[in-house]
């Protein structure tokens, strides 16, 4: 078990959207946000019941692509975060690729068991008249991606973005206590949690 | 309007000049196809990235290997900063004049007659505008280098390498990317028709060091006298780090080189006596913020003076097989790019002159303290007795020098009492049309050449320990067996209410038996200049070098401060006994240069 107090590894990586990202840590929301360019790089902490956690966010622009970065940038994740926009069809059709090219890339021992979370953002937008992809739809993939969570959130209006990034921290800590009790042998990979943006360009 | 604009971008993202491919072209670090040029089978902007961090491993190599260990990879930052041109990280008026410097830096390629791969390593080094682009990476990487090594995470590096300060001092940042560029240059010719054939020679191997060093702060402006002085000093020194040990014939010198402190410099080859001079003058008059930084810089080159006896990039990957060999490549380098290239940069050869001068000022203050610190009166006869042969104004340099004295004054005599000689120079009359009487920066520059405290080396990197002994002379400032950290050690000092008068006593002992050594003197002397405020008390209590019986750490900053270094004043300007070379002088009471 790991003491209580910070712990500034339990690394979340990379996340999806700009703005969700944004509005989670700097408690903001700007219009005029500029696109990432690359990657880039945010820390955050949370309380989870009474241990402060740092969550390390690693946020690729949707237009990257994974050799750009380089395998290192996803390696050691904990916990990869999806992020599409409920509002654009591709966005969500090329989920399937950015999730097998993470497993690919960072090659987490077990990759049915890393925790992934997907995230369907901009529900805000036009009060949902111009949403595209149905949420039963968004929950089957992830039922077929093997249970994984689905949030919808609204970065502008600061819909659900805590409980999603709360879901993703305590994620990570579940897998970690359970590596810390009963898998000791079992890799470190496992246990880190890493938030990976899907390829939605925001 | 628009039409030339858009022709302007184009072939700007095309990288072309008057039709002409040229090298850098920013589409490329878009693409994703692995550059043709690559062996590794990178990505242009890949590429590029290992290009910086090549770079930055031969100027820093303790940041470079701390970003290394943390596993920040220069892509993750330099993606955003290549694309756009830093157009990012700087507002738009700091910005444009980073883009005067870097468009107005030829775009071609310097090695027309050289197409294959192996005549360079990085294919965006070859021309000066890509050399200048790495170079002002490398240079922003180093203005953030003390928040960068105090980080020990990636995540923190990457957000403080990601959100660029915006109070910055452009022009600095800007002159170090340009001195750099020109090492960039050097360092991309990875083999040349020389090889092997220049072997190394300690005198230009250092000079060359020197050169790069010249990212220092290039605050000081040297004039071509001191610049001679220099020269004649830096070589002196050199010999002396290369014959590690063996002394010149100058006397003072020679004594003060013989402490113990300056033991650690035996004991350590890499460790050269000039090293502390950078740490010690790229911190004076500075505004706080920057002190920090330049905190940083001094140390940046004391690791990089380190690394550089033992080889350069000596860290770095398979790329290299020796140190010797390497160092002997970047000196065929060296000589084929200065053959090749200063005809058609005169400009950049100016600044790289200027700035050489620069570097090697911090030697003479320097040495001229160590020199006549330890006895004025016996300097100053000397060189009254022996009219400098080089020319007056050089000799007159040299005494103002004299750090001392107010002033110095021609024909002064030597007086009764050293007061008498204080005396002349409090109250001398300016003679006409003498203008080294007017620079009374200059002096003041000199007087603030003190140590840095204990927080400040501390924001720089470096690590405090106790001793293996209590004595007081067991003071040693050296590298980690990696190189990565340099580490001051010290005895445990327990400072409790005696220890007022028991270090007045000593003290007062030490002068008063002039046959005496002054270890005492000079360790009080070094614990004043450690410390400068409660809060380094509280970091040195915490490194267990001092412990503090005395109440409040407010207290015992005053004891040394204030009481003791009274004691330790009248010592060190009476201390008579300092060129009787017979006489170890561990630490002495010019400890302050000692590390």
């Amino acid at each position: 078990m790991c003491p209580q107090g910070v712990r500034s590894n339990a690394g979340v990586r990379r996340l999806a959207f700009s703005l969700t990202r944004i509005r989670y840590v700097h408690k903001k929301f700007s219009q005029q946000y500029k696109a990432t360019i690359g990657a880039d790089f945010l820390t955050k902490e949370v309380l989870i019941e009474d241990r402060l956690v740092t969550l390390q966010i690693w946020d690729t622009a949707g237009q990257e692509r994974f050799q750009s970065l380089g395998v290192a940038f996803y390696r050691g994740a904990d916990c990869c975060v999806l992020v599409y926009d409920v509002n654009a069809k591709r966005s969500f059709n090329t989920l399937g690729t950015w999730h097998d090219e993470f497993i690919n890339q960072a090659g987490p021992s077990d990759p049915n068991q890393f925790p992934f979370i997907l995230v369907g953002n901009k529900v805000d937008l036009d009060s949902g008249s111009r949403r595209v992809v149905p949420e039963k739809k968004a929950k089957d993939w992830c039922v077929a991606k093997g249970n994984i969570p689905y949030f919808e959130t609204s970065a502008k209006d600061d819909y659900n973005v805590d409980t999603a990034f709360l879901c993703i921290a305590k994620l990570a800590l579940e897998n970690e206590h359970d590596e810390d009790i009963y898998f000791h042998s079992v890799a470190e990979q496992a246990t880190k949690t890493e938030e990976q943006t899907s390829g939605c360009a925001c | 309007m628009e039409h030339d604009a858009y022709c302007m971008f184009e072939n700007l993202m095309n990288g072309l000049v008057n039709g002409e491919q040229g090298v850098v072209a920013i589409t490329d670090f878009y693409s994703l196809s692995p550059a043709p040029e690559s062996s590794a089978g990178l990505s242009p902007v890949r590429e590029a990235s290992s290009a910086i961090y090549h770079l930055l491993a031969s100027v820093d190599s303790s940041l470079h290997s701390h970003l290394v260990e943390l596993g920040v990879e220069p892509q993750y930052f330099t993606l955003r900063w290549l694309r756009v041109l830093f157009g990012r990280e700087f507002s738009l008026d700091n910005l444009l004049f980073i883009w005067d410097e870097i468009f107005s830096s030829p775009n071609h390629s310097y090695c027309t007659e050289i197409k294959s791969r192996e005549d360079y390593q990085f294919k965006v080094l070859c021309s000066p505008r890509g050399a200048l682009i790495l170079s002002m990476a490398v240079s922003m990487m180093l203005h953030l280098r003390s928040s960068l090594l105090g980080s020990e995470h990636a995540t923190s590096c990457l957000v403080r390498l990601l959100n660029f300060p915006d109070d910055i001092d452009l022009k600095n940042l800007i002159e170090k990317a340009k001195l750099l560029q020109y090492f960039a240059l050097e360092k991309n010719l990875p083999s040349s028709p020389l090889t092997g054939k220049s072997p190394l020679s300690p005198t230009n191997y250092w000079e060359e060091t020197w050169k790069t060093l010249q990212m220092s702060g290039d605050k000081r402006s040297g004039g071509p006298t001191v610049r001679m002085k220099g020269r004649g000093l830096l070589r002196r020194s050199v010999s002396n780090t290369e014959s590690n040990g063996s002394r010149t014939k100058d006397a003072n010198f020679e004594n003060s080189n013989l402490t113990s402190a300056s033991q650690s410099i035996v004991d350590e080859p890499h460790n050269t006596d000039i090293v502390p001079v950078n740490l010690m003058n790229s911190l004076p008059s500075m505004p706080t913020e920057h002190q920090k930084d330049h905190v940083g810089q001094g140390t940046a080159e004391i690791i990089r003076s380190t690394s550089n006896s033992l080889g350069w990039l000596g860290l770095r990957d398979g790329d290299y097989t020796t140190p010797v060999e390497t160092r002997n490549r970047i000196e065929a380098a060296r000589e084929y790019v200065s053959s090749k290239m200063r005809p058609s940069f005169p400009r950049r050869r100016n600044a790289s002159d200027l700035d050489t001068r620069n570097a090697e000022q911090p030697c003479v203050s320097h040495d001229a303290k160590v020199l006549n610190e330890p006895d004025p009166l016996s300097v100053h006869n000397s060189r009254i007795a022996e009219p400098d042969q080089a020319n007056d104004v050089v000799s007159n340099e040299e005494r103002r020098d004299v750090g001392l004295l107010e002033k110095v004054i021609d024909n002064m005599k030597l007086g009764l009492h050293p007061l008498e000689l204080y005396h002349q120079s409090v109250i001398y009359t300016v003679p006409q049309n003498h203008r080294y009487y007017y620079q009374g920066s200059r002096l003041s520059e000199y007087q603030e050449d003190i140590m840095p405290s204990a927080m400040e080396m501390h924001g720089a990197g470096i690590k405090f320990r106790t001793s293996m002994t209590n004595s007081l002379v067991d003071v040693h400032f050296r590298t980690t067996m990696l190189r990565w950290s340099r580490v001051l050690t010290m005895p445990r000092v327990t400072v409790d209410d005696s220890t007022e008068y028991l270090y007045l006593n000593l003290m007062a002992f030490e002068r008063l038996h002039c046959c005496f050594n002054t270890h005492v003197t000079a360790y009080v002397r070094f614990m004043d200049n450690l410390i400068e405020s409660a809060r380094d008390v509280a970091l040195l209590c915490s490194k267990g070098v001092l412990k503090n019986m005395l109440g409040s750490n407010q207290e015992l900053a005053h004891l040394f401060n204030g009481t003791l270094v009274k004691g330790a004043l009248m010592g060190k300007y009476m201390d008579m006994d300092d060129d009787n070379p017979a006489q170890p002088m561990p630490l002495k009471t010019s400890a302050k240069f000692k590390f």
